[in-house]
C-alpha cells in the first residue's frame, strides 16, 4: 500500500505557491514525473497480471524438448538467437507446434482429456440449469408472495450463503450411496428417510450436489433482483386477475433475463472449474470425471506428462474465458447484485 | 465415424426432432382450450421442449441397431439430455399438478378432498410397500436394472411416449366429445383419464421387458390406497356435524385396517400393551394441555398427542414382525384417531377454503428448492456434527466400538503438533518480517503524531492504538534482549537467527533501544494525554500516505508470528490473513488507480480474467511460474529467469548504472520528502522515506554484488526452489495463486463501490484543498468501509473452502497443509470419517462470525 500510495500523496507539491512562481523548479519536475506513475503503474500491474497466462498459452506451442529449454518468449525470437550453444533442439519460432494439442485430443499420455472435455459439458449444462429453474420460483415467492415466515425463512437461506460445501459432502455421498436411514434414540429402530436409489458415481449425483450447493447464493442473488422489479408492475396485473404463476411467468422471468444470465454465467463457471464434487461424487474408474479432474491428476506425475499440461490446462480454460469475454458485462453486474446490494 | 459425419448427423438429428417436437406443440395447443391462456402456452411450450429432446434422444439411443450415430459422445449427450429432460418433466409434471390440486380447493372442495385424499393415500400406502415402486424404477428389486438403463432401454421409452401421445389424444377426443354434448369439462378430463389409462396399457403391453402383472402388482397397493382415502375425503367435504365425525372415525379405521393387511412385513410392529397404553395417554395429556394453553378445544389437540403417542408407543418402542392381528389393530387405531382428529373440525367456509388455497401458492414455489436446501445442506450439516462426535475404534477384543458422543475426533485437531506448533515462537522476535514491521509501525506512528500535532486531527482510537502498540513495542523489545542475552554467542543463536542476519549483537541493541525508546514514548504520552511534552493534546493522524505505511508494517509483523508458528490450522489462518488482506488492498488500490486512467475497462477485464479460470488451471500456470531448475541450466519459470537476471545484473559491471538509476529516484524522494517536511506535509515526507528504504536496499545489495540469484560458485544454489524448499514462506507462494485470482473480484466491487461516492464530496474537498491521497483516505476510503466488509467476509470464506490450489502444487507437503485440504485428505482418501467431518465442523465454525456478519446486514437493509 505504502508503495502504491506514496506517489498520490505527492500531488499536493503543485498547488503550493512556491512551485507555481519559479515554474518548472527541477523538484516540479520530478514531481510531474513522480505524479504520472500511478497510470503506469496500473499498467505495469496489467502486464504482470497477464504473464502467467501468457506463459502457459504460447508454451503449450511448444514441444516438450523447446519448453525445457528457455522461457516462453523464445517462441518470438529468430532460430540462431535463442538456441543454446551445442543443442540441436528447434529453438525459436522453429520450434512452433500444435503436436502439444493433437496429444491432448488424440492420445492416452494425456489421460482422455477429450472424454473429460464431453463430461465437463455433460455436468456443467445441467448443473446450471436446474438450479436456475428451481431458485427462480423461491426467489418470486420470498420477494413478492406474503406468507407467514418469509422473514425467518429467507435469512435462514442467508445464512447458509457462507457455508462451505465441505460440511455437506461426506452425508451427502453417504445419501447418494446407500439413502438416509435414521435409527430412532433410545431404540434400535431404523426409519429409511430416502431409499437406495443407485445415485453414486453418476452424473445425477454431480448435478444434485451442484444445485443443492447453489440453491443459497441463487436464490439471493435472483430475490435482489426479483424485488427491486417495480411495484406497480405487480398491483396492475393483480387487478387484471393475473395470479401469481401468470406473473411470475409473464412478468418476472423476461424481466429477469439479466440477472438469470448472470447466475448461470456464475453457475457455469463454477461447475465447469469444480474439483472438489467432481472428485468426491465421481465414480471410481474415472468414466465421468471431468477435465479439472484429469488435469488434476496428471499433475500427479509432473515430469513426464508436464508438456502436455500446458495444452490440457489451455483447452480447459478455453472455454470458460470464451463465456467470460463475451458475457462480462452480466457477469460483473452478478457479482456486484450479489454482494454489494445485499 | 468421421468428426464432420457426427456433427452432420448430429444436425440432422436435431432438425428431424424439431420437427417432431413442432408438430407434437401445434397439436397440443389444438387440444388444449380448457387451459388458462398462459398454461396453454405453457403446455405448447413443454411439449415443444420435450419433444423435440425425446425424439433427438431415440435417433441417438444405445441399443437400435439403426441409430443416428454410433459413438460413447452420443450416448453421453443422450443420456445428458434424457436426464435433463426427466428433471424438468417431473418437476413441471409436479408443480403443474400441484397449482391444479390447489385451485380446487376455492373452486370445489369435494374434488379438492378427492384429489388431496388420493394423493395421500397413494404416497402413504407407496410407503409402507416399502418403497417397491421406487426400488423397481432404480433396479434394487433385480427386475430391471436401474435408472440409467432407461435411457438406452427401448422398452420404458416407449412405455413415455405412448402415455404422453395417449393423453393427447384423449384430450383432444374428450374436447371434441365436449363441443359436441356443449358442456365440455367432466368430457374432457373423461378424455384424459381414458387417455392416460390407454396409453398405459398400450405401452405396458408393447414394452416387453416390464412384464404386465410386474407393473400391476407394483401399482395396485398404492393406488387401492388411494382410491379408498379419495373416497373418505369427498365423504367428509359432504359431510357436517356429527354424523361427520362418526364418518370419519369408521373410514379412518377402515383405511388402518386396510394397511394393516398391505402393510410390507418390516413395519408390522409388535403391541406391547404397557407401551401402547403408557405413551397414547401421556401425550395425550400433553397434547391437550398445549391446546387448552393456545386457546383451542382442547379435544383436538388430545387427539393429536394420542396419536402421537400411539405411534411412538406401538411402532417405535417396539421391535417389528408382529402377527397380522397385532397389525390390522396397531394401524387400525392409528387411522381411526387421524380420522377423528381431521374431522373433528367443522368443514371449512368460503373464506378458509381460499386462505388454503393462497398459502398452499407460496410452499408451491418454494418447496422445491427448501426441499434441496434441507436435504442436501441443512440435514447434511447437522449429520456432519454427528459424525464428528462419534469415535470408532477397537476394543482389547478386536470388537469395533462406536463410542458417541465423544470429543476424541476434536481432541485429534486441537492436540496434534502437525496443526498447532508454537515452539519455534521465539524466533519470532529475530525474523526480518517482524524488525522491518516494526520500523515501519514506528516510523508511521512518529509521522501520525508530527502530522496530528500541526492540524488537531485526530484518529477516534488514537487513545487506545497508541497504548496498545508502545506495550507491543516495549514487551518485544524486551523479550529481544532476553533472548540476546540468554542465546550469548552460541551456536543456538545462530540458528534462532539472532546472529545470523546481522552479524554481531551490537547492531541489534541500537534497534532494540530504539523499540523501546519509542514504546515507553508512546505510553507515557497517552497516559499523561501529552501534556509532559508541553503539547496541548496528543493526536495521532491516521490518514495520508503513512496509514499505509502503519498498515503494511502490522501486516508484516502478523506474517512473521505466522512464519514462526506453525502447523495445518496455523497455516489456514494465514491463508485467511494474507489473502483476504492483499487481494482486498490490491483490489482497493487497482480500482483507485484505475478510476482516472485510460482505457480504464480494458485494464481491469485483464485483472478480473484470472476469475474465469479454475483454480486447478490456476495452480498449472503458477507451477510453471515457479520452476526452479539446476542453476547451470536454462530457467524455465519466469520468476527464476528473473531472479537469476538480477544475479547476473549485480555481477555485472552494468549493475552501477543500476546502482545510478536508483540513487537518483532515492535522491528525488529525499527532495520531496524535505520539501513536505518545510511544508508541513508530513504524509508527503513519511511516504517518500518509506518509498526510498526499499530502494535504499537494493542499492546495497546491488552495490555489494548480492542481488538475485547469484551464484558465484557455480553451485546449484543459485534459484529459489519456490514451492518445496522455501520453507515456511512456501505458504506464501501458493496464496500468490489465490491473491492473483481473488483481486480481480476485489477490485470490480470496490471499483463499483468508488464511482458511487458522490462526486460532490470529492468536489468539495478539492476546493478545500485537500489532496488526492487524503481525499482517498479521508473520502473515498469511509465512504466504501460497508463494500470493504463484504468484500473482507466473502474472501475469507473463499479461502476457507477452498482445497484445489494446495492439493494441485504441494498436496499438503512441504508444510503447506491447509485445513479444507486435510479435510478432503483425512474424509475421502483416509476414510477417517471423524476426523474428516471434525475438520468440516471447524471449517464451520470458522465461518460463523460471517453468516452473523451477513444477517446483521440483511436485517439492517430489510428495516
Amino acid at each position: 500500500m505504502a508503495v502504491i500510495d506514496a506517489p498520490i500523496a505527492e500531488q499536493a507539491a503543485p498547488q503550493t505557491e512556491a512551485a507555481a512562481k519559479t515554474g518548472l523548479s527541477t523538484t516540479s519536475r520530478i514531481y510531474k514525473f513522480l505524479s504520472s506513475i500511478p497510470t503506469w503503474l496500473l499498467w505495469i500491474i496489467v502486464v504482470v497480471w497477464t504473464f502467467p497466462t501468457a506463459s502457459l498459452f504460447f508454451n503449450s506451442f511448444r514441444g516438450r524438448e523447446a519448453q525445457r529449454s528457455g522461457v516462453f518468449w523464445d517462441l518470438f525470437l529468430p532460430p540462431d538467437v535463442a538456441r543454446t550453444e551445442g543443442s540441436d533442439i528447434p529453438a525459436g519460432w522453429d520450434a512452433f507446434t500444435l503436436d502439444n494439442y493433437d496429444a491432448v485430443w488424440n492420445s492416452q499420455a494425456s489421460g482422455g482429456l477429450k472424454e473429460g472435455l464431453v463430461n465437463s459439458f455433460a455436468i456443467s449444462i445441467p448443473a446450471t440449469i436446474i438450479p436456475i429453474a428451481i431458485a427462480a420460483f423461491a426467489a418470486y415467492a420470498f420477494a413478492w408472495i406474503d406468507f407467514k415466515g418469509r422473514q425467518g425463512m429467507f435469512i435462514g437461506v442467508v445464512s447458509l450463503l457462507a457455508i462451505p460445501n465441505q460440511t455437506a459432502l461426506l452425508p451427502l455421498l453417504q445419501t447418494y450411496a446407500g439413502g438416509a436411514h435414521w435409527t430412532i434414540w433410545g431404540t434400535d429402530k431404523t426409519v429409511t428417510l430416502l431409499p437406495d436409489v443407485g445415485l453414486q458415481g453418476t452424473p445425477t449425483a454431480i448435478w444434485i450436489s451442484h444445485t443443492v450447493f447453489a440453491m443459497p447464493f441463487a436464490i439471493f442473488l435472483l430475490h435482489n433482483y426479483i424485488k427491486g422489479l417495480p411495484k406497480d408492475l405487480f398491483e396492475s396485473a393483480r387487478i387484471d386477475g393475473a395470479d401469481h404463476f401468470t406473473i411470475f411467468w409473464r412478468l418476472v422471468l423476461p424481466l429477469s433475463i439479466p440477472v438469470l444470465a448472470a447466475f448461470a454465467i456464475f453457475q457455469f463457471l463454477w461447475t465447469w472449474n469444480d474439483l472438489l464434487i467432481a472428485t468426491v461424487m465421481g465414480d471410481a474408474s474415472g468414466s465421468i470425471s471431468p477435465m479439472t479432474v484429469r488435469i488434476a491428476a496428471l499433475t500427479g506425475e509432473f515430469g513426464r506428462n508436464e508438456h502436455l499440461l500446458t495444452a490440457g490446462a489451455f483447452v480447459q480454460a478455453a472455454v470458460p474465458l470464451l463465456v467470460f469475454f463475451s458475457l462480462q458485462r452480466f457477469f460483473v453486474r452478478g457479482i456486484l447484485a450479489g454482494s454489494v446490494k445485499g | 465415424m468421421g468428426t464432420l459425419e457426427t456433427v452432420g448427423s448430429l444436425i440432422i438429428a436435431a432438425l428431424c426432432a424439431g420437427l417432431f417436437g413442432l408438430l407434437v406443440a401445434a397439436f397440443a395447443r389444438r387440444v388444449t382450450g380448457f387451459l388458462s391462456d398462459s398454461a396453454r402456452q405453457l403446455t405448447q411450450r413443454v411439449a415443444f421442449v420435450v419433444f423435440t429432446a425425446l425424439g433427438f434422444v431415440w435417433m441417438l439411443r444405445g441399443d437400435r441397431a439403426d441409430r443416428f450415430i454410433a459413438s460413447p459422445e452420443a450416448d453421453k449427450v443422450a443420456s445428458t439430455i434424457w436426464g435433463v429432460l426427466l428433471a424438468v418433466g417431473v418437476s413441471a409434471a409436479l408443480f403443474v399438478a400441484a397449482n391444479v390440486l390447489f385451485n380446487q380447493a376455492g373452486k370445489s372442495y369435494t374434488r379438492f378432498s378427492a384429489l388431496l385424499g388420493g394423493l395421500i393415500g397413494f404416497i402413504t400406502f407407496g410407503l409402507l410397500d416399502g418403497n417397491r415402486l421406487i426400488q423397481h424404477i432404480n433396479g434394487r428389486d433385480g427386475l430391471s436394472s436401474g435408472l440409467h438403463d432407461i435411457v438406452n432401454n427401448s422398452e420404458w421409452t416407449l412405455l413415455l411416449f405412448s402415455i404422453l401421445i395417449a393423453v393427447i389424444i384423449g384430450a383432444g377426443l374428450g374436447r371434441a366429445a365436449g363441443i359436441v354434448r356443449d358442456n365440455p369439462m367432466p368430457w374432457q378430463y373423461g378424455g384424459l383419464i381414458v387417455g392416460v389409462v390407454a396409453g398405459f396399457l398400450w405401452g405396458v403391453f408393447f414394452a416387453e421387458r416390464i412384464p404386465v402383472d410386474t407393473a400391476i402388482s407394483l401399482l395396485w397397493t398404492p393406488l387401492i390406497g388411494a382410491a379408498l382415502t379419495a373416497l373418505l375425503g369427498v365423504a367428509l367435504s359432504k359431510l357436517d356435524q356429527p354424523l361427520r365425525l362418526g364418518v370419519g372415525v369408521l373410514g379412518g379405521a377402515g383405511i388402518g385396517l386396510m394397511a394393516g393387511g398391505l402393510a410390507f412385513s418390516s413395519v408390522v410392529p409388535r403391541i406391547q400393551v404397557t407401551h401402547a397404553i403408557i405413551w397414547p395417554l401421556a401425550l395425550g395429556v400433553v397434547g391437550a394441555g398445549i391446546s387448552r394453553f393456545r386457546g383451542r378445544p382442547f379435544l383436538g389437540g388430545a387427539l393429536v398427542g394420542a396419536l402421537i403417542g400411539w405411534i411412538i408407543g406401538v411402532f417405535v418402542m417396539t421391535n417389528a414382525g408382529g402377527p397380522r392381528l397385532e397389525a390390522f389393530s396397531a394401524f387400525g387405531v392409528a387411522g381411526a384417531l387421524a380420522g377423528a382428529r381431521f374431522s373433528f373440525n367443522p368443514r371449512p367456509s368460503g373464506v378458509q377454503r381460499t386462505e388454503i388455497e393462497n398459502g398452499a401458492r407460496s410452499w408451491i414455489f418454494l418447496a422445491p428448492a427448501m426441499f434441496f436446501i434441507f436435504v442436501g445442506l441443512v440435514a447434511p450439516l447437522i449429520r456432519t456434527i454427528a459424525l464428528s462426535l462419534e469415535r470408532s475404534f477397537r476394543d482389547d477384543d478386536g470388537q469395533r466400538v462406536q463410542e458417541f458422543p465423544s470429543l476424541e475426533n476434536y481432541r485429534g485437531i486441537f492436540d496434534n503438533a502437525a496443526n498447532w506448533d508454537f515452539s519455534n515462537w521465539r524466533a519470532l522476535f529475530t525474523s526480518a518480517p517482524f524488525e522491518i514491521g516494526m520500523l515501519l509501525v514506528t516510523m508511521a506512528l512518529v509521522v501520525a503524531f508530527l502530522t496530528g500535532r500541526r492540524s488537531g486531527n485526530s484518529f477516534g482510537g488514537s487513545n487506545i492504538l497508541a497504548p496498545v502498540i508502545g506495550v507491543i513495542l516495549v514487551i518485544s523489545g524486551y523479550l529481544q534482549y532476553r533472548l540476546i542475552q540468554d542465546l550469548g554467542n552460541t551456536e543456538e543463536a545462530l540458528q534462532a537467527g539472532v546472529l545470523a542476519q546481522q552479524g554481531a549483537p551490537g547492531w541489534r541493541y541500537i534497534y532494540l533501544a530504539l523499540f523501546l525508546a519509542v514504546g515507553f514514548g508512546l505510553i507515557a504520552m497517552s497516559l499523561t494525554g501529552g501534556r509532559v511534552a508541553g503539547l496541548s493534546g496528543f493526536n495521532l493522524d491516521l490518514g495520508g500516505g503513512h496509514s499505509g505505511a502503519l498498515l503494511f508494517g502490522v501486516f508484516l509483523a502478523v506474517t512473521a508470528i505466522f512464519a514462526a508458528i506453525r502447523g495445518t490450522v496455523i497455516n489456514s489462518l494465514w491463508w485467511v490473513f494474507a489473502v483476504t488482506v492483499i487481494a482486498s488492498a490490491f483490489g482497493l488500490a487497482i480500482a483507485a488507480l484505475a478510476d482516472r486512467a485510460r482505457m480504464e475497462n480494458i485494464a481491469k477485464s485483464i485483472i478480473f480474467m484470472p476469475l474465469a479460470i479454475s483454480f486447478v488451471g490456476a495452480g498449472i500456470i503458477w507451477r510453471f511460474m515457479y520452476i526452479a531448475r539446476p542453476g547451470t541450466q536454462p530457467q524455465t519459470g519466469l520468476l527464476n529467469w528473473t531472479w537469476l537476471q538480477l544475479g547476473d545484473l549485480s555481477l555485472s559491471g552494468s549493475r552501477w548504472i543500476g546502482v545510478v538509476i536508483i540513487a537518483a529516484i532515492v535522491a528525488g524522494l529525499a527532495m520531496l520528502g524535505a520539501k513536505g517536511w518545510q511544508s508541513g506535509a508530513y504524509g508527503l515526507t513519511g511516504g517518500s522515506f518509506v518509498l526510498a528504504l526499499p530502494l535504499l536496499w537494493v542499492i546495497w545489495r546491488l552495490a555489494a554484488g548480492r542481488l538475485g540469484g547469484t551464484g558465484v560458485d557455480g553451485s546449484g544454489e543459485r534459484t529459489i526452489i519456490f514451492i518445496s524448499q522455501n520453507l515456511p514462506y512456501n505458504n506464501l507462494w501458493l496464496m500468490v495463486v489465490l491473491i492473483w485470482i481473488q483481486t480481480g473480484f476485489a477490485m470490480v466491487i470496490f471499483s463499483a463501490a468508488i464511482k458511487a461516492v458522490p462526486q460532490e464530496f470529492i468536489e468539495a474537498a478539492k476546493v478545500d484543498g485537500a489532496t488526492d491521497s487524503s481525499i482517498f483516505w479521508r473520502i473515498i476510503v469511509p465512504q466504501i468501509l460497508p463494500t470493504i466488509g463484504v468484500v473482507v467476509t466473502t474472501l475469507v470464506v473463499t479461502v476457507l473452502k477452498i482445497f484445489d490450489v494446495v492439493k494441485v502444487m504441494t498436496n499438503g507437503n512441504f508444510e503447506t497443509q491447509i485445513v479444507a485440504n486435510e479435510m478432503f485428505f483425512q474424509a475421502f482418501t483416509a476414510g477417517n470419517r471423524g476426523l474428516g467431518s471434525a475438520l468440516a465442523v471447524v471449517l464451520f465454525v470458522a465461518v460463523l462470525p460471517v453468516v452473523f456478519f451477513n444477517v446483521r446486514r440483511l436485517q439492517q437493509e430489510e428495516s
